[in-house]
């Protein structure tokens, strides 16, 4: 068929992208609830805020909101962002440092706010600038259904698209209210539907120690529900300090960023919750007496990939036996302190086949100091797997992860023989304390070759029971052990008096017994 | 464009409040502590917290007050307020709430929510349908009224309103009237038919812009039953000091309106099956501090008791009736700036405030730090 479009003449120029493009994106970009409210953590994070309120009004979920106490925003900057300005950020301009607490700014092409788009079609705004001591309220309504809308637009049109509209007024300033509030109101279907439970709802606990005692009772948090999953999400994900103290101390791998985070003190409340970010050291065996060992090896990287500097450290944490809850499982990479989706069970796609149920005694976080940024995928969740950092990081892992899983391997397979040795130790004094009770004779073993040529010979003078280890005894180490036991009941019943056959026989079922 | 200066009012500085905290603490406090007694004594609910539909501000200086005097109790496992029940139309008072109260929030005006009534469209579509703007609102207003209507019954209802009952160009039904109309329903027709009685707190603003036919009404029936009832006559002559409702209006607005609304409220509430029993009214001035205009507030405190057997016309007579619209009759209302003017009250009652702001902090604190 003849296209009815004008034939083009051969030029060169600038690549623009459409703003369909963008209209899309604000969509659906986030994978998780988590990862949409991180954005919003994040965006306040940036503007130096040391508190974080977010509100999800349970057990209805019909609204969100996320306060925090920044510096706030200037009405003439939210009008920027509203005329055009989504996508186009200049916080990065300079040090990348934010302006007062010198923190590494996270956004970088100014979306975050996008991340209200993927809850609801309105939202209002409230925000006291600290420096200009201007305030003003912002309601912004989205057009319905924008992604079928963009989808009929010419694609030579290079009008900007209208995405929706926006009213703005100025209020009076009122320092005790610096920072932002976002109001999420007409919340999406899918997020209430996904939140409200079915039937009573529990609200989780407001000392997030019990939170975490409750999630660590369960094989995974989301059988709690996806609201639990979702305070677990911004927990893990967001830049906020780790949970003080715990039985094992903070990993010497972790003082870093422990101490970066507590300095940053950036304080999370999620319904009443204050989040924190639960350390390797809290229970990761979820269970409190169980004699667990457990293997912590940390993770250095600093090396120049493809031009650029890659600098990353963190830990591996192992254990000898699956990590409990399954949301732990993995590794999780954090960029500029903030998570990149949940942990990786994958290990960025490592074979974790060849390793079976050891792959879930693995728990990791990796914090990237330097590079891998340009790696991330626009959603911050995941990462490009063909961006040279990423595969550096990923072969690094892998060779680290080897040597661990072959450690666990061995240290399973001792930790058998031992348990294996324990076994046969308790079987042999079982036998020992029935011949006793059968004989009244306490014998020992002795291991030595026997010059008579028996597999198994009975001095009841010396109260010795000579087992010749070196005789063909059956393979198999658990078969060859129960054959010397039934040997050794055999010869003991055969060292009774010959003319007590019939008692013999008697001993040496009660023998066999106890062995087997 | 920016719209300079269009503001909404501003809020009240409820923290520093001493008027409005006189109401809370002599009025509020004693009765809610009264119906926490009440629900313990019956026994039936031993373990379960007291439900309270309260419209708190952001600073919910009544919520944590009734915490304080241990009517609204903190769940032991997650430390947690039990029982509030909210309602906010205010985004960012309701965030506030949210953030410092907890509870089950409904975000709306409480007269659309509680008066909605379903359409073709709200008939036709469900949420899940992801119908039009237009529609989902009535959908949401729906989700928020069929909500609410599932926490009913609750033991006290705190209707703060800042809005009149009788406003100009409104019949004398008016929207708020027949919200309590509704509310009452609701407590009445519950699931579970469980609540036998209930402490309700209403507060509403009295404007010199008010209608006028309602006016005429309500001092039409007061006069009736003034002229009909000797006891009623003899409360309301040895209160107000002489029988005519109208004078009363014209000298004395706030008193006049003590009584009015109360009657008004204690008829419709025996159509539906409820008696009331009197506590008390309080009355304070008010003034915007942008318009400059002033205006009263007045806040009636009652227990309100189930009546079993059929439901009254508006002109039957029963004991009940009679001796609820007595004790209207005979108690005047609680000036509250008199009050608060005799010696220590005012100290007393910052103090007491203090105190409540004091037991919020700590909560909140608690909150903010949850550390073992």
């Amino acid at each position: 068929m003849a296209s009815t479009r004008a034939m083009k003449r051969p030029a060169k120029g600038e690549i623009r992208v459409s703003s369909k493009t963008l209209i899309h994106i604000s969509q659906g970009i986030y994978r998780s609830t988590a990862s949409t409210l991180r954005e919003l953590v994040s965006n306040a994070y940036d503007v130096d805020a040391t508190e974080v309120v977010i509100t999800t009004n349970p057990p209805r979920f019909d609204h969100v909101t996320c306060t925090d106490n920044g510096a706030g925003m200037t009405l003439d900057a939210f009008i920027g962002l509203m005329d055009g300005g989504i996508g186009d950020s200049g916080k990065r301009v300079g040090k990348g440092l934010t302006a007062k607490l010198r923190r590494p700014v996270i956004g970088r092409i100014g979306i975050g706010l996008l991340a209200v788009a993927q809850l609801s079609n309105a939202f209002e705004v409230w925000s006291h600038h600290r420096d200009t001591e201007t305030a003003f309220h912002g309601t912004v309504t989205l057009h319905d259904r924008l992604s079928d809308e963009a989808d009929q637009v010419d694609p030579d049109t290079t009008e900007i698209l209208p995405m929706g509209e926006y009213d703005t007024a100025r209020i009076p300033f009122d320092p005790k209210r610096t920072g932002t509030t976002i109001v999420v109101s007409d919340v999406k279907r899918g997020f209430t539907r996904k939140h409200a439970p079915p039937t009573e709802f529990h609200a989780p606990p407001t000392d997030f120690r019990q939170f975490l005692d409750r999630c660590f009772s369960e094989r995974r948090i989301s059988s709690l529900g996806h609201y639990w999953e979702l305070l677990w999400g911004l927990a893990v994900q967001c830049p906020i300090p780790y949970l003080p103290e715990g039985p094992t101390g903070e990993p010497p791998a972790l003082a870093a960023a422990s101490k970066r985070l507590n300095k940053q003190g950036l304080r999370l409340v999620v319904d009443q919750l204050r989040l924190w970010k639960p350390g390797p050291w809290q229970r990761l065996d979820g269970s409190a007496n169980r004699n667990i060992e457990a293997h912590m090896a940390p993770f250095e990287l600093d090396k120049a990939v493809a031009g650029k500097p890659l600098k990353v450290s963190g830990y591996l944490y192992a254990q000898n036996e699956a990590i409990k809850p399954t949301e732990r499982r993995g590794v999780l990479v954090r960029i500029r302190d903030v998570g990149i989706g949940g942990y990786d069970r994958g290990f960025l796609d490592y074979d974790r086949a060849s390793e079976g149920p050891r792959a879930h005694w693995i728990s990791g976080e990796l914090y990237v100091e330097q590079g891998l940024e340009n790696a991330l995928n626009v959603d911050r969740d995941s990462f490009n797997e063909m961006h040279p950092h990423y595969l550096y990081l990923q072969e690094q892992l892998h060779e680290t992860l080897l040597p661990l899983f072959r450690g666990m391997q061995s240290g399973q397979r001792k930790r058998r023989a031992r348990e294996h040795r324990e076994q046969e130790e308790q079987s042999i004094q079982r036998l020992l304390g029935a011949i006793k009770d059968v004989t009244n004779v306490s014998f020992s073993f002795e291991t030595a070759a026997d010059d008579t040529g028996r597999l198994v010979r009975v001095d009841r003078k010396r109260r010795k029971i000579y087992v010749d280890e070196g005789a063909e005894w059956p393979s198999g180490s658990a078969t060859a052990e129960l054959a010397k036991l039934i040997a050794v009941a055999r010869a003991v019943a055969d060292s009774e008096p010959r003319k007590h056959a019939r008692k013999r026989d008697e001993v040496f079922l009660h023998l066999l017994r106890e062995v087997l | 464009m920016a719209r300079e200066g269009a503001l909404k009012a501003t809020r009240e500085d409820w923290d520093t409040d001493t008027v409005k905290h006189y109401v809370r603490s002599h009025g509020w406090g004693p009765a809610c502590e009264n119906r926490a007694k009440a629900v313990r004594r019956a026994g039936r609910r031993l373990k379960e917290p007291l439900k309270y539909f309260t419209l708190c501000a952001g600073r919910a200086v009544d919520v944590f007050m009734l915490s304080r005097l241990g009517v609204l109790q903190i769940d032991g496992k997650t430390n947690r307020l039990q029982g509030v029940c909210w309602c906010e139309v205010r985004d960012d008072e309701a965030a506030e709430i949210e953030r410092s109260v907890g509870g089950v929030g409904f975000r709306g005006r409480l007269e659309d929510i509680l008066l909605f009534e379903d359409d073709a469209d709200t008939r036709r579509y469900t949420l899940d349908d992801e119908p039009e703007k237009r529609i989902r609102r009535k959908l949401n207003i729906k989700s928020l009224h069929e909500g609410l209507r599932g926490r009913f019954p609750f033991d006290i209802l705190n209707l703060d309103f800042c809005g009149q009952f009788f406003p100009p160009d409104e019949p004398f039904s008016s929207p708020m009237l027949r919200l309590i109309d509704r509310m009452l329903e609701w407590q009445r027709d519950a699931d579970d038919q469980s609540c036998d009685s209930f402490t309700l707190l209403l507060t509403s603003c009295i404007r010199k812009r008010r209608s006028q036919d309602a006016m005429a009404e309500l001092t039409t029936r007061l006069q009736d039953n003034i002229e009909q009832s000797p006891p009623f006559r003899e409360a309301y002559e040895s209160t107000f000091s002489g029988t005519d409702p109208k004078s009363l209006r014209e000298r004395d607005l706030p008193a006049f309106f003590s009584v009015a609304l109360p009657k008004v409220i204690t008829s419709r509430a025996r159509e539906r099956q409820w008696s009331p029993v009197h506590v008390g009214t309080f009355v304070y001035t008010r003034s915007n501090s942008q318009t400059g205009e002033s205006y009263w507030m007045l806040s009636w405190v009652a227990h309100f008791s189930r009546v079993t057997g059929q439901a009254l016309k508006g002109n039957q007579r029963d004991p009940l009736y009679e001796k609820a619209i007595t004790d209207i009759f005979a108690h005047g209302p609680v000036d509250v700036r008199k009050a608060l003017s005799l010696r220590g009250v005012k100290k007393e009652v910052r103090e007491d405030l203090a105190a409540v702001r004091k037991h919020r902090d700590r909560y909140w604190n608690a909150i903010a730090e949850s550390r073992n």
